[in-house]
């Protein structure tokens, strides 16, 4: 089970986090910051493996990283997850999120939350992997939004018709309406 | 518009910004946010936004409440965008005990039975965050139609939900084990990715479960090899690589594995060998390996599984190296196999290392590998690493002190009595329930240890010395003094002259704790050590037949010291109460070791003392346990820190009655040994503490970041992790871990000499735990 997924950039600072056991608002970010301490203090050539800290740790569990340019990607993982699996599911988070953002950078991560969560949803749910390949998830996400926008097509017309009523200024458009010029004839006949 | 315009502009600065600024201009921002959110007229794609930010300002550390509400009603009665991001506001804001969740089962449980298949697959997704375990009830008979949904992506997610329900609940949910079990045969292998997920989890608890589906896994994985899968399960070469990783490891519950599945989990091996280089490859094969080891596989099919840990032990990748080692000693503990000068080599400079977690995976290795030859320097390998690295880290310490244990129990040696100092070494360095097993293994062994009396009491007189060598060093912990003052009041004669220079020390050693510990902040550490001293001296005064004045002054400043520690009050009391009769005491107990009387150890001759007391009023005996399970209001508090608690931590017992007042005559026993627990041995110094300087500067603490700190300042340990191991410090460890001649000694025997001498030339300062740098 993966007991947690954050993603915190070189200085410590929250991009993402997804805990899947249950931990307050105040121990998430005690879990965030040692985390951050373990894992930042450790050199690019060892291995990316971790027993876990005192907060979220325990005999059973294992911090499994990577680290990209600014970004540590982390997931608290126990013994029923392989580590060398885990490390290639982190690559396909990355690679899924990098495909959908387009050479995605940190910023990506603040400007998105939400989609950056959906994707992660796809990936990971309950603790448990869902989906490990890429090309499944971005098919997902991209199937969703295309119902979205339909729905958002479809609901928003009655909205829209009742806006441009709205808009309109019926009596203005009565006075302002111009009559075509009648011949001259049909204006002097009298009756 | 501008408005949320301006909040994700916010975003952006933020990343710029220092903390004080950050803490402005979000709080600014959130403002604004609660503002929109308030107005009865805002648009939902303003909602989305502005829960957006909520859920970025809460990552961030700043509480965003008012928004939950909001998140609740997106969720409830959104279109598909709008519940979309009320679901998944709702997932990361709310917590299933919350309130608010609450309100949102029947909306999830309403969900799950719409028609669109993303809707009923947002609901499963809330489920896993949002129902708490006894609302579960309400959603299974839902949840067991959603198994056979027509879209394989919801009966995915069923099956995960029921997974996540039978953790939460299990004793509710496993009876829908056989329904998920069913579902092997799916037609779509994500599917069955997720059952066999569901089924590793299961199978402790209901392994027929498993067993009913072995013939389906086993055609399942040949069909994975031979193929047949859609190409999108293919991942760098090898076909649905964590479907096989799940297979294998289910087929580890078989019984009695037929040749069949040898041959199945060889053929996977086979299959993933070529892939090694990828990470995937290589856990497919340790997967393998670790599935024919448990089953003990003949010599053949462990030959070639023997060559890939060969081969991962000995990569350039330091997560392939970390997965041989871990690989290697599941074989260590089934096999007994030498390891090649290659093999050992890659050990040693796993070992040496400065990567702490590897070297922390190479010293699991030895402890299983040890011998009667090197398990005092694997020990003293494991000390030294717990000493260093593990101060912060009480559930690796735990764990490697249980393994250096579990060596001095399986190879004591009553000649050279290598155990022992061992134990003193890893005394300091435990904490509590360890602490305490530490103590009474070296006090059982000074009592009764196996082997000749003439060794024993050498030994005695070496831990003695070394005990109190230990106790002058200025860090030292409280553990360790406990058995110091044990073993001068066990193992000192029975001469009035020894008993008096005994209880001198004694006093001595009192007056030094009384002197040294803060009024304001007595630790249980130091209050079990004085109970400790005070039995200690009990047992020689009534040993001996003697006394000293400066022992009723020092009994008389303790109560006086500790007026909230009834406990303690009570002790000196009973030893200031016998003092006077401590020659009757000692004459009795004389008389008692000579004569074979049976004694009535239920003291029913004081029984119409203790009434008459009791009717006039006095105060009746408590006896330890009741001390601790009813604290008395002006004790000071335990100083252990709850999140750092060890994980065998003993939940405080239940009121026990005391003896006299529950009218039986049973004595609620406590055994010496009870007296020398020692429930916080952090270090502790007889002398002024000194301030140590501090190397690094970090950057965070559990307090919070550092104020005033440039933050693009580095903590300095990575400069401290390059550790130099010269290459004669590791022909030393080669020699003593794997018995290889030094270059230089050939022809000689190398002696070793008494490990209990070495310890006492040791520094003792650099035993105990070092105090890291903390803001």
């Amino acid at each position: 089970m993966i007991k947690a997924i954050l993603v915190f950039n070189n200085h410590g600072k929250p991009r993402m986090s997804k805990f899947y056991q249950y931990f307050n608002e105040d121990m998430q970010q005690q879990i965030i910051k040692e985390t951050f301490q373990l894992v930042s203090k450790r050199d690019d050539n060892v291995c990316n493996f971790l027993e876990g800290g005192s907060l979220i740790g325990g005999s059973d569990y294992k911090l499994i990283y990577r680290h990209y340019a600014t970004l540590y990607f982390v997931f608290c993982v126990d013994s029923s997850e392989s580590e060398l699996g885990i490390l290639d599911l982190i690559q396909v988070f990355v690679e899924t999120l990098d495909k959908c953002f387009e050479n995605v950078c940190e910023l990506d991560l603040i400007f998105h939350v939400d989609k950056v969560h959906y994707i992660l949803n796809e990936l990971v749910m309950g603790g448990m992997v869902l989906e490990t390949n890429m090309t499944e998830i971005l098919t997902r996400i991209e199937d969703q939004n295309k119902l979205e926008k339909q729905e958002a097509g479809i609901a928003a017309a009655p909205a829209r018709a009742v806006s441009a009523v709205k808009n309109m200024n019926i009596p203005q458009q009565i006075k302002d309406m111009k009559l075509p010029d009648l011949p001259q004839a049909i204006k002097d006949l009298k009756f | 518009m501008a408005s949320c315009a301006r909040i994700w502009e916010s975003s952006q600065c933020v990343f710029f910004m220092r903390e004080n600024e950050e803490e402005w201009l979000i709080q600014d921002c959130l403002r604004l946010v609660k503002g929109k959110l308030c107005e009865p007229s805002t648009k939902p794609s303003t909602i989305i936004k502005c829960l957006a930010f909520s859920i970025f300002s809460e990552l961030s550390g700043y509480k965003a409440e008012f928004a939950y509400i909001h998140a609740v009603k997106l969720a409830q009665y959104g279109s598909l965008a709008e519940k979309k991001m009320g679901y998944l506001a709702c997932a990361f804001l709310l917590r299933e005990c919350d309130s608010l969740s609450v309100l949102l089962v029947n909306t999830i449980f309403r969900d799950l039975t719409s028609k669109n298949m993303y809707v009923v697959a947002m609901a499963l997704s809330a489920s896993c965050h949002l129902v708490s375990p006894d609302q579960v009830t309400v959603l299974l008979p839902v949840l067991e139609e959603k198994l056979k949904h027509p879209s394989e992506y919801v009966r995915s997610k069923a099956v995960i939900v029921l997974h996540h329900f039978c953790r939460v609940s299990p004793q509710l949910c496993l009876q829908y084990a056989n329904q998920v079990k069913v579902m092997v045969g799916d037609r779509d292998p994500g599917v069955v990715a997720h059952v066999l997920q569901f089924l590793i989890d299961v199978a402790e608890d209901l392994p027929g479960v498993v067993m009913d589906v072995m013939s389906a896994l086993v055609q399942i994985q040949n069909q994975i090899l031979d193929g047949k899968l859609p190409h999108e399960y293919t991942y760098k070469g090898l076909h649905a690589p964590w479907m096989q990783i799940s297979i294998i490891r289910l087929l580890q519950y078989l019984q009695e594995p037929s040749m069949d599945i040898y041959m199945l989990i060889q053929k996977t091996l086979q299959n993933a060998m070529p892939q090694m280089q990828n990470y995937i490859g290589s856990a497919i094969v340790c997967e393998c390996i670790a599935t024919l080891v448990k089953h003990k596989a003949g010599d053949e099919m462990l030959a070639s599984a023997l060559l890939c840990v060969v081969d991962l032990m000995g990569s350039t990748s330091s997560n392939l190296r970390y997965e041989g080692l871990s690989l290697l000693e599941k074989v260590l503990e089934q096999y007994r196999l030498p390891l090649s000068p290659a093999q050992q080599d890659v050990v040693l400079s796993s070992l040496c290392h400065p990567d702490q977690a590897m070297k922390r995976r190479t010293l699991s290795l030895l402890c299983t590998m040890a011998e009667a030859h090197n398990v005092e320097i694997v020990c003293t390998q494991v000390a030294d690493y717990v000493r260093d690295h593990c101060a912060h880290n009480p559930y690796i310490q735990h764990d490697l002190i249980s393994r250096a244990l579990a060596l001095t129990d399986r190879f004591q040696n009553s000649q050279t009595h290598w155990h022992i100092a061992a134990l003193i070494r890893l005394l300091p360095l435990a904490q509590d329930k360890q602490a305490k097993a530490i103590q009474r293994r070296i006090q059982l062994t000074l009592l009764a240890g196996s082997g000749n009396l003439e060794d024993i009491i050498v030994a005695r007189s070496k831990v003695l010395h070394i005990l109190a060598k230990y106790a002058e060093s200025k860090t030292v912990s409280t553990s360790v003094i406990e058995v110091y003052v044990w073993c001068l009041s066990q193992f000192c004669g029975a001469k009035v002259d020894d008993g008096q220079q005994v209880l001198e020390k004694l006093v001595s050693l009192g007056c030094k704790v009384l002197r040294n510990q803060e009024p304001s902040n007595v630790s249980q550490g130091i209050q079990n050590l004085l109970i400790s001293i005070i039995h200690s001296a009990s047992h020689v005064a009534e040993k001996c037949g003697t006394t000293i004045s400066s022992l009723e002054e020092l009994l008389q400043e303790i109560m006086k010291s500790h007026l909230a520690d009834a406990y303690l009050r009570h002790t000196c009391l009973e030893l200031l109460a016998s003092l006077p009769h401590i020659s009757v005491i000692h004459r009795a107990l004389q008389r008692s070791i000579r004569s074979e009387k049976q004694f009535d150890f239920t003291l029913s001759f004081v029984d119409k003392f203790v009434c008459e007391s009791l009717a006039a009023n006095a105060m009746p005996y408590q006896p330890k346990l009741l001390h601790i399970a009813v604290p008395v209001p002006e004790m000071t508090s335990l100083p252990s820190d709850s999140m750092t608690a060890p994980p065998d931590t003993v939940a405080l017992p239940s009121t026990c009655p005391s003896p006299v007042s529950s009218g039986t005559s049973s004595i609620i026993d406590f055994p010496r040994s009870e007296s020398f627990s020692s429930e916080d041995s952090k270090s502790w110094s007889l002398r002024s503490p000194q301030k140590e300087d501090i190397l690094a500067k970090p950057l965070w603490s559990r307090e919070g970041r550092t104020k005033n700190v440039d933050p693009f300042v580095y903590v300095g340990h990575k400069d401290q992790l390059a550790v130099v191991t010269s290459d004669s410090e590791m022909q030393h460890l080669a020699s003593l871990l794997f018995n290889r001649q030094e270059p230089g000694a050939a022809g000689e025997e190398t002696s070793q000499g008494d490990p209990l001498d070495e310890l006492l030339n040791k520094d003792f300062q650099k035993l105990s735990v070092l105090k890291s740098e903390r803001s």
